[in-house]
């Protein structure tokens, strides 16, 4: 062991391996970056019961009836409920939410939960309180 | 008159492997605790050495598949009763099981060397990793987190391999067996 060399160790195979265990995750890093751009504009998401009910863009103006019970507007680059069919209201009187309003419109009644995906929010602002 | 040796007893008729066995089954755990205190200076959470990856890649080349999978279980058990809980398990097993058996394998086809089957060993650990955590915790960013684990995880394995290519050699001239 006293003329110690790595070179004989590894061999032509051991190098094709790890190029190509380096390749494969820089190629997904460089797809992630391609894609990752394109997918920037925030969305508004609805989840009813948890499961995905729609994404809608923030940008065009939309009047979404969530099954039979609930409807959000979109305006104007804000989501708000404008009507649901409970008693109390909460997620009518819940503050529009934006690409610069962070937050959820929730609506226990009906299981329903609204969010923002993909808004990147100012980092120093804990949140709004409207 | 010959004298009659009860297995039970008599501990000269152990096999010699139980014994070094169980030290590279300490080593194993000592090792995954010493990691957990040395800090690694990058931002992604995950990313580690590998350090008992050294010993079980070595159990794999001094001893065999069986062997290695037997400590590589016991360490994580051990490990996860002592300083962890049964996510710790989980994640630890499907790692360590995986990169094994993608070690032993690669090892079998008789192309590759230390280094490639180490790296290759650490690669497996990670995507098992990854995946674990894909399906036990929901928007897990596994997009983001599957390319950059695996490159940690061809560092850490040819580092650990290159580490490895000098103890073999070494246990074997030891007398372990």
């Amino acid at each position: 062991m006293k003329d110690f060399s790595i070179r004989k160790y590894i061999g032509i195979p051991d190098i094709l391996l790890i190029i190509v265990l380096t390749a494969l995750p820089t190629a997904m890093l460089g797809c992630n970056f391609f894609t990752g751009s394109s997918k920037e504009n925030p969305q508004i998401a609805v989840y009813v019961h948890g499961e995905l009910y729609g994404k809608y863009d923030l940008d065009t103006p939309a009047i979404i009836e969530i099954g039979d019970t609930n409807t959000l507007e979109i305006a104007s680059g804000h989501a708000s409920m404008i009507h649901a069919d409970c008693r109390d209201q909460v997620c009518v009187h819940t503050a529009p939410i934006g690409k610069e309003l962070p937050g959820h419109i929730v609506c226990l009644p009906n299981g329903i939960v609204v969010s923002v995906e993909n808004a990147e929010y100012p980092a120093d602002i804990d949140g709004y309180v409207s | 008159m010959k004298m009659t040796r009860d297995p039970n007893t008599d501990f000269t008729m152990l096999k010699p492997s139980t014994a070094f066995l169980g030290i590279f089954l300490a080593l194993a755990v000592i090792f995954g605790y010493v990691e957990a205190l040395i800090p690694v200076p990058v931002p992604v959470p995950g990313i580690k050495l590998g350090l008992t990856n050294l010993v079980i890649t070595a159990i794999l080349y001094v001893y065999g598949y069986r062997e290695a999978l037997v400590i590589t279980a016991l360490r994580v058990f051990i490990i996860g009763f002592l300083f962890g809980n049964l996510f710790s398990i989980a994640y630890g097993l499907t790692g360590a099981v995986l990169s094994l058996t993608v070690m032993a394998f690669l090892k079998r086809t008789g192309l590759f060397g230390v280094i490639g089957v180490s790296a290759a060993g650490g690669v497996s650990h990670n995507i098992a990793q990854v995946m674990t955590a894909y399906f036990m915790v929901t928007g897990f960013p596994v997009r983001w987190y599957m390319p950059i684990l695996m490159l940690a995880g061809v560092g850490a394995g040819i580092l650990t391999g290159i580490a490895d290519v000098m103890i073999i050699p070494r246990l074997h001239r030891f007398g372990v067996r």
